[in-house]
């Protein structure tokens, strides 16, 4: 790295320049979901998501707020799950107000996608919050 | 720029297992080990899966978990929680709030032996971290930094720093 009289900043050699585009998540669609967690009958609005790059596909591991509840999946897709209380539910009892991803993380090993995963939500009162979170793994 | 490509198929039937109920703030693989840190139940400590299973976790320090190589770590609470895990084939960094440790494979009974190399400088907040093959960028509470080869620079003097 050098610096060439910009102030402070430097200037990287090896720099990536030009973007890799971006890959669209189907979380708008009321076929992206899974009926078992996500959106049931109609469509609910997402409150809040993000998401990881993984693997070299162009695939994201995805963790959104919905219908009052915590998902994970690949590219917006609920899989099934064996995990008993999947998708997680607030379940403070109140509109929804708002609502974030505040932690995700994910990594890959032996075929596994690894994730941690942290949601909150607040409620229409602004006086309750909840958190809901996993640690967990998918066939990926 | 090259072309955007749509994401592939997502698997079907891809079933989710929560093979330990001790949630935490970050993970990362690291050589044949899944390790998550930040754990609800301590949060200055990680904690790593069976070597070679990633759905295998045994409690650490028991028969099972010393067959298995799995174990835990905790570290100094002085240096604030785990906020981040960067590893590859070779070691891994573990950055707590304002401290960053080594993490290396040595088997046996130890499994991993730990270097806390830098005490000042962490990663400040989970999600402010990022790893390119070698290279670990983060934040902590001074500035912005890169970590290579155990190696910490500044990148962020001046106008970043000031500015963010």
């Amino acid at each position: 790295m050098e610096d060439e009289g910009n102030d402070g900043l430097t200037v990287a050699d090896n720099v990536i320049h030009e973007p890799e585009g971006y890959k669209s998540i189907g979380l708008a669609s009321a076929g992206a979901f899974s009926t078992t967690g996500g959106l049931a009958a109609s469509v609910h609005t997402v409150m809040a998501c993000a998401a990881r790059p993984v693997g070299d596909g162009g695939d994201y591991f995805t963790a959104w707020v919905a219908n009052d509840t915590l998902h994970v999946g690949l590219n917006g897709v609920t899989g099934t799950t064996a995990v008993t209380g999947y998708p997680l539910t607030f379940g403070v009892g109140s509109t929804l107000a708002s609502a974030t991803i505040g932690v995700l993380d994910v990594c890959e090993s032996y075929g596994k996608i690894f994730f941690v995963v942290r949601g909150y939500k607040q409620t229409a009162g602004l006086t309750t919050s909840a958190s809901k979170t996993m640690t967990g793994y998918m066939d990926y | 720029m090259s072309k955007a490509s749509p994401p592939s198929n997502p698997p079907s039937g891809s079933a989710y297992s929560i093979p330990i109920t001790d949630d935490g703030l970050c993970c990362a693989a690291f050589r044949d080990f899944v390790v998550v840190g930040g754990l609800d139940s301590d949060p200055y400590s990680i904690r790593w899966c069976a070597i070679g299973d990633p759905t295998d976790w045994p409690t650490p320090a028991t028969d099972d978990a010393r067959s298995k190589q799995a174990g835990s770590q905790t570290f100094k609470s002085e240096f604030g929680v785990v906020t981040a895990i960067a590893g590859n084939d070779f070691y891994m960094y573990i950055f707590q709030t304002n401290a960053i440790t080594k993490g290396t494979y040595v088997g046996g009974d130890v499994v991993i032996s730990f270097d806390t190399f830098e005490e000042g400088r962490g990663c400040i907040a989970p999600g402010r971290m990022a790893q390119i093959d070698d290279k670990v960028f983060f934040s902590s509470g001074k500035g912005y930094h890169v970590l290579e080869n155990d190696q910490i620079t500044d990148i962020g003097l001046s106008i970043v720093d000031d500015s963010y």
